[in-house]
Protein backbone atom coordinates (compact mmCIF):
# COMPACT_ATOMS: atom_id res chain seq x y z
CA UNK A 1 0.00 0.00 0.00
CA UNK A 2 2.70 2.22 0.97
CA UNK A 3 4.14 1.98 -2.55
CA UNK A 4 1.08 2.86 -4.29
CA UNK A 5 0.80 5.70 -2.01
CA UNK A 6 4.17 7.36 -3.33
CA UNK A 7 3.37 6.10 -6.65
CA UNK A 8 0.09 8.05 -6.33
CA UNK A 9 1.73 10.91 -4.72
CA UNK A 10 4.43 11.34 -7.65
CA UNK A 11 1.74 11.29 -10.19
CA UNK A 12 0.00 13.88 -8.17
CA UNK A 13 2.72 16.23 -8.27
CA UNK A 14 3.28 15.55 -12.09
CA UNK A 15 -0.47 16.49 -12.78
CA UNK A 16 -0.31 19.26 -10.47
CA UNK A 17 2.27 20.60 -12.52
CA UNK A 18 0.74 20.03 -15.64
CA UNK A 19 -2.49 21.26 -14.39
CA UNK A 20 -1.32 24.52 -13.50
CA UNK A 21 -0.33 25.83 -17.40
CA UNK A 22 -3.59 24.83 -19.09
CA UNK A 23 -5.66 25.70 -15.70
CA UNK A 24 -5.76 29.51 -15.97
CA UNK A 25 -7.05 29.91 -19.75
CA UNK A 26 -9.97 27.03 -19.14
CA UNK A 27 -10.84 28.50 -15.63
CA UNK A 28 -11.26 31.96 -17.22
CA UNK A 29 -13.21 30.19 -20.19
CA UNK A 30 -15.51 28.92 -17.30
CA UNK A 31 -16.10 31.90 -15.40
CA UNK A 32 -16.95 33.71 -18.80
CA UNK A 33 -19.13 31.06 -19.73
CA UNK A 34 -20.98 31.11 -16.10
CA UNK A 35 -21.09 35.37 -16.50
CA UNK A 36 -22.95 34.90 -19.75
CA UNK A 37 -25.35 32.13 -18.16
CA UNK A 38 -26.08 34.65 -15.77
CA UNK A 39 -26.46 37.73 -18.10
CA UNK A 40 -28.98 36.00 -20.28
CA UNK A 41 -30.79 34.40 -17.49
CA UNK A 42 -31.53 37.96 -15.73
CA UNK A 43 -32.39 38.81 -19.54
CA UNK A 44 -35.11 36.26 -20.36
CA UNK A 45 -36.63 36.58 -17.36
CA UNK A 46 -37.56 32.62 -17.91
CA UNK A 47 -40.08 30.56 -16.55
CA UNK A 48 -39.62 27.28 -15.13
CA UNK A 49 -41.10 25.28 -17.45
CA UNK A 50 -39.13 27.45 -19.65
CA UNK A 51 -35.92 27.24 -18.20
CA UNK A 52 -36.03 23.60 -17.58
CA UNK A 53 -35.89 22.96 -21.39
CA UNK A 54 -34.22 26.11 -22.46
CA UNK A 55 -30.56 25.15 -20.95
CA UNK A 56 -30.28 21.92 -21.81
CA UNK A 57 -30.61 22.79 -25.81
CA UNK A 58 -28.88 26.18 -25.15
CA UNK A 59 -25.92 24.25 -23.24
CA UNK A 60 -25.60 21.89 -26.08
CA UNK A 61 -25.30 24.44 -28.73
CA UNK A 62 -22.79 26.07 -26.64
CA UNK A 63 -20.96 23.10 -26.94
CA UNK A 64 -21.15 22.70 -30.32
CA UNK A 65 -20.43 26.04 -31.03
CA UNK A 66 -17.04 26.21 -28.96
CA UNK A 67 -15.98 23.10 -30.64
CA UNK A 68 -16.16 24.83 -34.06
CA UNK A 69 -14.64 27.94 -33.38
CA UNK A 70 -12.08 25.83 -31.21
CA UNK A 71 -11.30 23.82 -34.38
CA UNK A 72 -11.43 27.08 -36.27
CA UNK A 73 -8.86 28.74 -34.38
CA UNK A 74 -6.76 25.77 -34.63
CA UNK A 75 -7.08 25.38 -38.65
CA UNK A 76 -5.82 29.12 -38.55
CA UNK A 77 -2.94 28.73 -36.43
CA UNK A 78 -3.96 30.05 -33.33
CA UNK A 79 -2.85 33.02 -31.88
CA UNK A 80 0.05 33.10 -34.22
CA UNK A 81 -1.66 32.99 -37.58
CA UNK A 82 0.49 30.81 -40.16
CA UNK A 83 3.00 32.29 -42.23
CA UNK A 84 1.18 31.83 -45.67
CA UNK A 85 4.25 32.97 -47.54
CA UNK A 86 5.98 30.01 -45.84
CA UNK A 87 3.49 27.32 -47.05
CA UNK A 88 2.78 25.98 -50.24
CA UNK A 89 -0.09 26.94 -52.19
CA UNK A 90 -1.68 23.46 -51.53
CA UNK A 91 -1.23 23.78 -48.06
CA UNK A 92 -2.76 27.40 -47.67
CA UNK A 93 -5.57 25.95 -49.72
CA UNK A 94 -6.76 23.51 -47.69
CA UNK A 95 -6.51 26.09 -44.53
CA UNK A 96 -8.64 28.12 -46.29
CA UNK A 97 -10.90 25.79 -47.42
CA UNK A 98 -11.06 24.07 -43.99
CA UNK A 99 -11.47 27.19 -42.74
CA UNK A 100 -14.85 28.10 -45.15
CA UNK A 101 -16.25 24.21 -44.22
CA UNK A 102 -16.06 25.30 -40.52
CA UNK A 103 -17.73 28.47 -41.20
CA UNK A 104 -20.47 27.17 -42.96
CA UNK A 105 -20.56 24.32 -40.14
CA UNK A 106 -20.97 26.86 -37.97
CA UNK A 107 -24.02 29.06 -39.95
CA UNK A 108 -25.63 25.68 -40.03
CA UNK A 109 -25.84 24.92 -36.65
CA UNK A 110 -26.94 28.36 -35.60
CA UNK A 111 -29.89 27.71 -38.06
CA UNK A 112 -30.45 24.61 -36.45
CA UNK A 113 -30.44 25.95 -32.97
CA UNK A 114 -32.66 28.66 -34.09
CA UNK A 115 -35.21 25.99 -34.59
CA UNK A 116 -34.39 24.50 -31.35
CA UNK A 117 -35.07 27.63 -29.68
CA UNK A 118 -38.08 28.74 -31.28
CA UNK A 119 -39.20 25.42 -30.42
CA UNK A 120 -39.19 26.02 -26.65
CA UNK A 121 -39.48 29.78 -26.36
CA UNK A 122 -41.95 32.23 -27.21
CA UNK A 123 -40.11 34.42 -30.35
CA UNK A 124 -39.95 37.13 -28.76
CA UNK A 125 -37.71 35.39 -25.79
CA UNK A 126 -35.50 34.01 -28.55
CA UNK A 127 -35.00 37.72 -30.24
CA UNK A 128 -34.35 38.81 -26.42
CA UNK A 129 -31.64 35.85 -26.04
CA UNK A 130 -30.10 37.03 -29.20
CA UNK A 131 -29.77 40.64 -27.69
CA UNK A 132 -28.80 39.42 -24.56
CA UNK A 133 -25.93 37.80 -26.18
CA UNK A 134 -25.10 40.61 -28.38
CA UNK A 135 -25.17 43.11 -25.49
CA UNK A 136 -23.08 39.97 -22.98
CA UNK A 137 -20.04 40.70 -25.94
CA UNK A 138 -20.26 44.18 -25.64
CA UNK A 139 -19.74 44.04 -21.96
CA UNK A 140 -16.70 42.06 -22.81
CA UNK A 141 -15.45 44.26 -25.21
CA UNK A 142 -15.74 47.19 -22.43
CA UNK A 143 -14.19 45.39 -19.95
CA UNK A 144 -11.47 44.81 -22.79
CA UNK A 145 -11.04 48.44 -23.39
CA UNK A 146 -10.69 49.29 -19.43
CA UNK B 1 0.91 1.00 6.57
CA UNK B 2 3.78 -1.53 5.86
CA UNK B 3 5.22 -3.35 2.71
CA UNK B 4 3.36 -6.49 3.39
CA UNK B 5 5.89 -8.78 5.45
CA UNK B 6 4.32 -11.61 5.46
CA UNK B 7 2.17 -11.22 1.61
CA UNK B 8 -0.31 -14.25 1.64
CA UNK B 9 -2.85 -15.14 -1.10
CA UNK B 10 -5.53 -12.93 0.42
CA UNK B 11 -3.13 -9.83 0.83
CA UNK B 12 -1.98 -10.81 -2.65
CA UNK B 13 -5.31 -10.37 -3.77
CA UNK B 14 -6.12 -7.06 -2.44
CA UNK B 15 -2.64 -5.59 -3.18
CA UNK B 16 -3.63 -7.30 -6.89
CA UNK B 17 -6.76 -5.03 -7.06
CA UNK B 18 -4.58 -1.50 -5.99
CA UNK B 19 -2.22 -2.57 -8.68
CA UNK B 20 -5.02 -3.02 -10.52
CA UNK B 21 -6.61 -0.20 -9.83
CA UNK B 22 -3.39 2.24 -10.46
CA UNK B 23 -2.90 0.31 -13.96
CA UNK B 24 -6.40 1.00 -14.99
CA UNK B 25 -6.39 4.44 -13.75
CA UNK B 26 -3.03 5.18 -16.32
CA UNK B 27 -4.90 3.26 -19.00
CA UNK B 28 -8.00 5.37 -18.75
CA UNK B 29 -6.02 8.68 -17.95
CA UNK B 30 -3.65 8.08 -21.19
CA UNK B 31 -6.43 7.15 -23.33
CA UNK B 32 -7.90 10.55 -22.07
CA UNK B 33 -4.17 12.71 -23.38
CA UNK B 34 -3.55 10.47 -26.02
CA UNK B 35 -7.04 11.38 -27.22
CA UNK B 36 -6.71 14.97 -26.88
CA UNK B 37 -3.20 15.36 -28.33
CA UNK B 38 -4.71 13.21 -31.66
CA UNK B 39 -6.76 15.35 -32.45
CA UNK B 40 -7.42 16.29 -36.41
CA UNK B 41 -7.59 20.13 -36.49
CA UNK B 42 -11.21 19.74 -38.84
CA UNK B 43 -12.17 17.07 -36.40
CA UNK B 44 -14.86 19.50 -34.85
CA UNK B 45 -14.40 17.70 -31.12
CA UNK B 46 -17.10 18.39 -28.63
CA UNK B 47 -17.09 17.15 -24.83
CA UNK B 48 -18.38 13.62 -24.99
CA UNK B 49 -19.64 13.03 -20.78
CA UNK B 50 -21.22 15.22 -18.51
CA UNK B 51 -18.84 13.97 -15.70
CA UNK B 52 -15.26 14.23 -16.24
CA UNK B 53 -12.79 11.70 -14.79
CA UNK B 54 -11.79 12.28 -10.90
CA UNK B 55 -9.08 11.29 -8.67
CA UNK B 56 -9.59 11.51 -5.16
CA UNK B 57 -7.49 10.73 -2.29
CA UNK B 58 -8.64 11.30 1.22
CA UNK B 59 -7.58 10.28 4.69
CA UNK B 60 -9.29 10.34 8.33
CA UNK B 61 -7.91 9.83 11.42
CA UNK B 62 -9.64 9.26 14.92
CA UNK B 63 -8.08 9.84 18.19
CA UNK B 64 -8.11 7.15 21.03
CA UNK B 65 -10.88 6.79 22.18
CA UNK B 66 -12.55 4.28 25.02
CA UNK B 67 -14.03 1.05 24.55
CA UNK B 68 -16.92 0.74 26.75
CA UNK B 69 -17.59 -1.29 28.71
CA UNK B 70 -14.94 -3.98 27.98
CA UNK B 71 -11.85 -5.56 28.31
CA UNK B 72 -10.40 -4.24 25.42
CA UNK B 73 -9.48 -0.48 26.78
CA UNK B 74 -9.01 1.65 24.00
CA UNK B 75 -9.26 1.49 20.24
CA UNK B 76 -7.60 4.11 17.81
CA UNK B 77 -8.18 4.16 13.51
CA UNK B 78 -7.29 5.62 10.56
CA UNK B 79 -7.87 4.77 7.34
CA UNK B 80 -6.96 6.86 3.60
CA UNK B 81 -8.83 5.88 0.51
CA UNK B 82 -7.78 6.41 -3.42
CA UNK B 83 -11.09 6.28 -5.66
CA UNK B 84 -11.46 6.72 -9.03
CA UNK B 85 -14.60 6.94 -11.03
CA UNK B 86 -14.76 7.88 -14.94
CA UNK B 87 -17.32 7.77 -17.85
CA UNK B 88 -17.17 4.97 -19.84
CA UNK B 89 -20.12 5.59 -21.48
CA UNK B 90 -22.64 9.11 -22.14
CA UNK B 91 -25.70 9.01 -24.65
CA UNK B 92 -27.92 12.23 -24.95
CA UNK B 93 -30.61 11.72 -26.96
CA UNK B 94 -33.41 14.29 -28.31
CA UNK B 95 -36.76 13.94 -27.04
CA UNK B 96 -39.55 15.82 -28.97
CA UNK B 97 -36.92 17.87 -30.61
CA UNK B 98 -36.83 19.78 -27.49
CA UNK B 99 -36.50 17.03 -24.11
CA UNK B 100 -32.83 16.39 -24.18
CA UNK B 101 -32.97 12.63 -21.59
CA UNK B 102 -29.08 11.07 -21.18
CA UNK B 103 -27.69 8.02 -19.83
CA UNK B 104 -24.16 7.55 -18.44
CA UNK B 105 -22.01 4.56 -17.80
CA UNK B 106 -18.93 5.26 -15.17
CA UNK B 107 -16.75 2.65 -13.83
CA UNK B 108 -15.27 2.87 -10.54
CA UNK B 109 -12.30 2.00 -8.73
CA UNK B 110 -11.66 2.36 -4.83
CA UNK B 111 -8.58 0.96 -2.84
CA UNK B 112 -8.54 1.63 1.26
CA UNK B 113 -6.03 0.78 3.57
CA UNK B 114 -6.42 1.63 7.35
CA UNK B 115 -5.22 0.90 10.53
CA UNK B 116 -7.15 -0.65 13.99
CA UNK B 117 -4.89 -0.50 16.82
CA UNK B 118 -6.04 -1.61 19.96
CA UNK B 119 -4.18 -1.45 23.72
CA UNK B 120 -4.97 -3.40 26.52
CA UNK B 121 -3.50 -6.57 28.66
CA UNK B 122 -5.61 -9.23 26.26
CA UNK B 123 -5.24 -7.15 22.77
CA UNK B 124 -2.26 -5.24 22.46
CA UNK B 125 -2.90 -5.54 18.50
CA UNK B 126 -2.21 -3.31 15.44
CA UNK B 127 -4.72 -4.92 12.67
CA UNK B 128 -3.38 -3.31 8.67
CA UNK B 129 -6.67 -3.38 6.97
CA UNK B 130 -7.15 -3.08 3.32
CA UNK B 131 -10.23 -2.93 0.54
CA UNK B 132 -10.45 -3.03 -2.86
CA UNK B 133 -13.76 -2.22 -5.19
CA UNK B 134 -14.14 -2.17 -8.84
CA UNK B 135 -17.67 -0.72 -9.44
CA UNK B 136 -20.52 0.14 -12.22
CA UNK B 137 -22.65 2.56 -11.91
CA UNK B 138 -25.57 4.13 -14.24
CA UNK B 139 -26.90 7.65 -14.22
CA UNK B 140 -30.28 7.86 -16.46
CA UNK B 141 -31.70 11.60 -16.89
CA UNK B 142 -35.25 11.44 -18.43
CA UNK B 143 -34.35 15.35 -19.43
CA UNK B 144 -36.98 16.47 -17.39
CA UNK B 145 -37.24 16.06 -13.33
CA UNK B 146 -36.51 12.32 -12.99
CA UNK B 147 -33.46 11.04 -12.61
CA UNK B 148 -32.03 7.37 -11.45
CA UNK B 149 -28.88 6.33 -9.91
CA UNK B 150 -27.89 2.79 -10.07
CA UNK B 151 -24.42 1.92 -8.38
CA UNK B 152 -22.67 -1.66 -7.97
CA UNK B 153 -19.45 -2.36 -6.04
CA UNK B 154 -18.15 -5.38 -5.32
CA UNK B 155 -15.55 -5.56 -2.95
CA UNK B 156 -12.89 -7.41 -1.22
CA UNK B 157 -11.91 -6.33 2.43
CA UNK B 158 -9.00 -7.89 3.95
CA UNK B 159 -6.74 -8.01 6.69
CA UNK B 160 -2.99 -7.63 5.60
CA UNK B 161 -1.54 -10.56 6.71
CA UNK B 162 -4.02 -13.16 7.10
CA UNK B 163 -4.18 -17.24 5.91
CA UNK B 164 -7.93 -17.30 4.99
CA UNK B 165 -9.74 -17.30 1.76
CA UNK B 166 -10.79 -13.92 0.62
CA UNK B 167 -14.45 -12.54 0.58
CA UNK B 168 -15.80 -10.78 -1.71
CA UNK B 169 -19.01 -8.48 -0.77
CA UNK B 170 -21.28 -6.91 -2.76
CA UNK B 171 -22.45 -3.18 -1.87
CA UNK B 172 -25.24 -1.57 -4.20
CA UNK B 173 -27.22 1.51 -4.40
CA UNK B 174 -30.63 1.96 -6.33
CA UNK B 175 -31.90 5.64 -6.27
CA UNK B 176 -35.03 7.98 -7.57
CA UNK B 177 -34.54 11.63 -7.51
CA UNK B 178 -37.13 13.75 -8.74
CA UNK B 179 -36.04 17.24 -8.92
CA UNK B 180 -39.11 19.23 -8.72
CA UNK B 181 -37.69 22.79 -8.43
CA UNK B 182 -34.02 23.52 -8.21
CA UNK B 183 -34.78 24.47 -4.70
CA UNK B 184 -36.17 21.51 -3.67
CA UNK B 185 -35.76 17.85 -4.79
CA UNK B 186 -36.29 14.67 -3.01
CA UNK B 187 -35.10 10.98 -3.25
CA UNK B 188 -35.91 7.69 -2.40
CA UNK B 189 -34.01 4.04 -3.13
CA UNK B 190 -32.63 1.29 -1.67
CA UNK B 191 -28.36 0.60 -0.71
CA UNK B 192 -27.28 -2.69 0.60
CA UNK B 193 -24.30 -1.27 2.58
CA UNK B 194 -21.60 -2.32 5.26
CA UNK B 195 -21.07 1.59 5.99
CA UNK B 196 -22.69 0.64 9.72
CA UNK B 197 -20.47 -2.27 10.39
CA UNK B 198 -22.20 -5.19 8.87
CA UNK B 199 -24.29 -5.87 5.55
CA UNK B 200 -27.73 -4.03 6.54
CA UNK B 201 -30.09 -3.33 3.95
CA UNK B 202 -31.13 0.59 3.95
CA UNK B 203 -34.03 2.63 2.57
CA UNK B 204 -32.67 6.07 1.32
CA UNK B 205 -34.83 8.92 1.62
CA UNK B 206 -34.08 12.09 1.16
CA UNK B 207 -34.70 15.59 0.64
CA UNK B 208 -32.96 19.18 -0.64
CA UNK B 209 -33.77 22.20 0.50
CA UNK B 210 -32.38 25.40 -1.25
CA UNK B 211 -29.95 25.26 -4.80
CA UNK B 212 -27.05 23.14 -5.45
CA UNK B 213 -25.38 26.14 -6.71
CA UNK B 214 -25.86 28.02 -3.21
CA UNK B 215 -26.84 27.79 -0.10
CA UNK B 216 -28.54 24.29 0.97
CA UNK B 217 -29.70 21.67 3.40
CA UNK B 218 -29.07 18.18 2.79
CA UNK B 219 -31.23 14.99 4.27
CA UNK B 220 -30.04 12.53 3.04
CA UNK B 221 -31.38 8.87 5.04
CA UNK B 222 -29.09 7.26 6.53
CA UNK B 223 -26.35 8.36 5.15
CA UNK B 224 -25.61 12.67 5.39
CA UNK B 225 -27.24 15.41 6.72
CA UNK B 226 -25.74 18.52 5.99
CA UNK B 227 -26.02 22.26 5.49
CA UNK B 228 -23.83 23.89 3.14
CA UNK B 229 -22.69 27.45 2.31
CA UNK B 230 -20.63 28.92 -0.38
CA UNK B 231 -17.93 31.44 1.14
CA UNK B 232 -16.92 33.71 -1.63
CA UNK B 233 -15.92 32.29 -5.44
CA UNK B 234 -13.58 29.31 -4.25
CA UNK B 235 -14.58 28.18 -0.92
CA UNK B 236 -17.87 26.72 0.80
CA UNK B 237 -18.37 25.30 4.17
CA UNK B 238 -20.83 22.30 5.52
CA UNK B 239 -22.06 21.33 8.64
CA UNK B 240 -22.80 17.54 8.42
CA UNK B 241 -23.07 14.71 10.35
CA UNK B 242 -22.79 11.24 8.60
CA UNK B 243 -21.80 7.27 9.16
CA UNK B 244 -18.46 5.87 8.21
CA UNK B 245 -17.72 2.35 8.62
CA UNK B 246 -17.03 -1.46 6.79
CA UNK B 247 -16.42 -4.87 8.15
CA UNK B 248 -12.70 -6.23 7.58
CA UNK B 249 -11.73 -9.87 8.13
CA UNK B 250 -9.33 -9.68 11.39
CA UNK B 251 -6.78 -12.30 12.66
CA UNK B 252 -7.92 -13.34 16.18
CA UNK B 253 -5.04 -11.35 18.28
CA UNK B 254 -7.99 -11.46 21.25
CA UNK B 255 -7.18 -14.15 23.76
CA UNK B 256 -10.88 -13.45 25.45
CA UNK B 257 -12.20 -14.49 21.96
CA UNK B 258 -9.81 -17.53 21.23
CA UNK B 259 -12.82 -20.01 21.01
CA UNK B 260 -13.63 -18.42 17.56
CA UNK B 261 -10.76 -19.52 15.79
CA UNK B 262 -7.85 -17.62 14.09
CA UNK B 263 -9.82 -15.73 11.97
CA UNK B 264 -12.85 -13.68 12.37
CA UNK B 265 -14.04 -10.18 11.30
CA UNK B 266 -14.40 -7.00 12.40
CA UNK B 267 -17.22 -4.12 12.04
CA UNK B 268 -17.21 -0.79 12.85
CA UNK B 269 -19.08 2.76 12.32
CA UNK B 270 -18.69 6.01 13.72
CA UNK B 271 -21.13 8.79 13.34
CA UNK B 272 -19.45 12.03 12.75
CA UNK B 273 -20.55 15.55 12.92
CA UNK B 274 -18.41 18.41 12.12
CA UNK B 275 -17.44 20.84 9.60
CA UNK B 276 -15.85 20.70 6.22
CA UNK B 277 -14.32 23.28 4.09
CA UNK B 278 -13.54 23.33 0.55
CA UNK B 279 -11.56 24.87 -1.77
CA UNK B 280 -12.14 24.88 -5.23
CA UNK B 281 -8.85 25.73 -6.51
CA UNK B 282 -10.06 25.73 -10.23
CA UNK B 283 -12.08 23.46 -12.63
CA UNK B 284 -9.78 20.87 -12.20
CA UNK B 285 -8.64 20.59 -8.72
CA UNK B 286 -10.10 20.81 -5.20
CA UNK B 287 -9.70 20.12 -1.91
CA UNK B 288 -11.10 19.97 1.59
CA UNK B 289 -10.69 19.43 5.40
CA UNK B 290 -13.33 18.74 8.08
CA UNK B 291 -13.01 17.85 11.80
CA UNK B 292 -15.68 17.40 14.54
CA UNK B 293 -16.31 14.37 16.73
CA UNK B 294 -17.05 10.73 16.37
CA UNK B 295 -20.03 10.05 19.04
CA UNK B 296 -22.07 6.36 18.65
CA UNK B 297 -19.29 4.75 17.34
CA UNK B 298 -19.72 0.91 17.67
CA UNK B 299 -17.36 -1.92 16.97
CA UNK B 300 -18.24 -5.51 16.75
CA UNK B 301 -16.61 -8.90 16.21
CA UNK B 302 -18.81 -11.74 14.08
CA UNK B 303 -17.14 -15.32 14.03
CA UNK B 304 -15.91 -16.26 11.10
CA UNK B 305 -17.20 -20.32 11.09
CA UNK B 306 -19.98 -21.28 9.59
CA UNK B 307 -22.21 -20.76 6.48
CA UNK B 308 -22.54 -17.35 5.40
CA UNK B 309 -26.01 -15.81 3.95
CA UNK B 310 -25.40 -12.58 1.74
CA UNK B 311 -28.28 -11.15 2.27
CA UNK B 312 -28.48 -11.14 5.77
CA UNK B 313 -26.78 -8.95 8.63
CA UNK B 314 -24.43 -11.85 10.31
CA UNK B 315 -24.40 -11.94 14.32
CA UNK B 316 -21.77 -10.99 16.28
CA UNK B 317 -20.44 -12.38 18.98
CA UNK B 318 -19.44 -9.49 21.01
CA UNK B 319 -20.51 -5.38 20.66
CA UNK B 320 -19.12 -2.65 22.39
CA UNK B 321 -20.14 1.08 22.03
CA UNK B 322 -17.04 3.33 21.44
CA UNK B 323 -16.66 6.77 23.62
CA UNK B 324 -16.59 9.77 21.87
CA UNK B 325 -13.76 11.52 20.21
CA UNK B 326 -12.19 13.97 17.71
CA UNK B 327 -11.58 13.21 13.79
CA UNK B 328 -9.27 15.07 11.37
CA UNK B 329 -10.64 14.36 7.20
CA UNK B 330 -8.47 15.83 4.75
CA UNK B 331 -9.12 15.37 1.00
CA UNK B 332 -8.17 16.26 -2.48
CA UNK B 333 -9.54 15.70 -5.74
CA UNK B 334 -8.24 15.73 -9.46
CA UNK B 335 -10.42 16.13 -12.40
CA UNK B 336 -9.67 15.66 -16.37
CA UNK B 337 -10.99 16.32 -19.67
CA UNK B 338 -13.68 18.37 -20.25
CA UNK B 339 -17.72 17.72 -19.67
CA UNK B 340 -20.31 19.10 -21.47
CA UNK B 341 -21.97 22.31 -20.12
CA UNK B 342 -24.90 22.02 -17.50
CA UNK B 343 -25.07 25.63 -17.13
CA UNK B 344 -28.83 25.87 -15.09
CA UNK B 345 -29.58 22.38 -15.92
CA UNK B 346 -30.40 21.77 -11.99
CA UNK B 347 -31.34 17.96 -12.85
CA UNK B 348 -27.75 17.38 -13.94
CA UNK B 349 -26.66 19.06 -10.74
CA UNK B 350 -29.00 16.72 -9.01
CA UNK B 351 -26.88 13.76 -11.24
CA UNK B 352 -23.70 15.04 -10.10
CA UNK B 353 -24.89 15.61 -6.43
CA UNK B 354 -25.62 11.72 -6.03
CA UNK B 355 -22.61 10.48 -8.47
CA UNK B 356 -20.71 12.19 -5.25
CA UNK B 357 -22.77 11.40 -2.72
CA UNK B 358 -22.79 7.41 -3.03
CA UNK B 359 -18.96 6.84 -3.29
CA UNK B 360 -17.32 4.06 -4.81
CA UNK B 361 -16.18 2.32 -2.33
CA UNK B 362 -18.85 2.10 -0.10
CA UNK B 363 -16.66 4.37 2.50
CA UNK B 364 -19.30 7.26 2.74
CA UNK B 365 -15.80 9.05 2.18
CA UNK B 366 -16.02 10.45 -1.58
CA UNK B 367 -14.50 13.33 -3.08
CA UNK B 368 -16.18 15.86 -1.09
CA UNK B 369 -17.36 19.11 -2.95
CA UNK B 370 -19.49 18.72 -5.87
CA UNK B 371 -16.97 20.51 -7.85
CA UNK B 372 -18.55 19.81 -11.62
CA UNK B 373 -21.50 22.19 -10.38
CA UNK B 374 -21.27 25.34 -11.98
CA UNK B 375 -20.67 28.46 -9.51
CA UNK B 376 -22.82 31.15 -10.47
CA UNK B 377 -21.14 34.18 -8.93
CA UNK B 378 -18.30 34.63 -11.27
CA UNK B 379 -16.34 37.68 -11.58
CA UNK B 380 -12.78 38.11 -13.97
CA UNK B 381 -10.30 39.88 -13.74
CA UNK B 382 -7.68 41.11 -16.70
CA UNK B 383 -10.01 40.31 -19.15
CA UNK B 384 -7.56 40.43 -22.74
CA UNK B 385 -8.28 39.10 -26.18
CA UNK B 386 -7.63 35.95 -26.05
CA UNK B 387 -10.04 35.41 -23.43
CA UNK B 388 -12.81 36.15 -25.62
CA UNK B 389 -11.67 35.96 -29.19
CA UNK B 390 -14.56 32.65 -29.54
CA UNK B 391 -17.33 34.75 -28.67
CA UNK B 392 -16.64 37.60 -30.97
CA UNK B 393 -17.57 38.26 -34.44
CA UNK B 394 -16.52 40.95 -36.74
CA UNK B 395 -19.77 42.88 -36.55
CA UNK B 396 -19.51 43.05 -33.33
CA UNK B 397 -16.92 46.20 -33.50
CA UNK B 398 -19.22 47.91 -35.33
Amino acid sequence: MKKYLLLFFMFLLLCLGSFSFAQSAADKKDKIQAMRVAFITNQLDLSSKEAQTFWPIYNEYQDKLDAIREARRKEMGGENKRNTDAMTDKEVETMIDNDITLRLKETELIKNYHFKFKSVLPVKKVAKLYRAEDDFKRELLKQIKK
Amino acid sequence: MGIMPNINPIAKKVSKAGKTTFLLFLLVLSTQFSNAASQDSLKVKEPKHYIRPCLYFNSIALAERKVVASNLDNVKFHQSNIGFYFPMLTKTWHKNDTILPSFQLLGTLNVLGGAVKFTSPIDNSNHRIKKGSVGLRGIYANGQRNTWFVNVSPFVAQENALGTSARTRLATVVVFNRTVSPKFSYRIGYSKSFIFGNNYHLPIIGFRFGRLDATYVNIQLLRNISVNFPIGNKCSGSVFSKPIGGIYMFKNTNSSFSNQGKVIQFGRYDILSGFQLNYRAGRNFSMFASSGISSAGKISFIGNTGSRNNLRPESPFKTYRTAPTLFVNIGISLYFGKSKSINNNYQMYDALDMNNSYDPGDNNMGPGSNNGIPNPNQTIKNLQYRDVQDLIQDTDLY
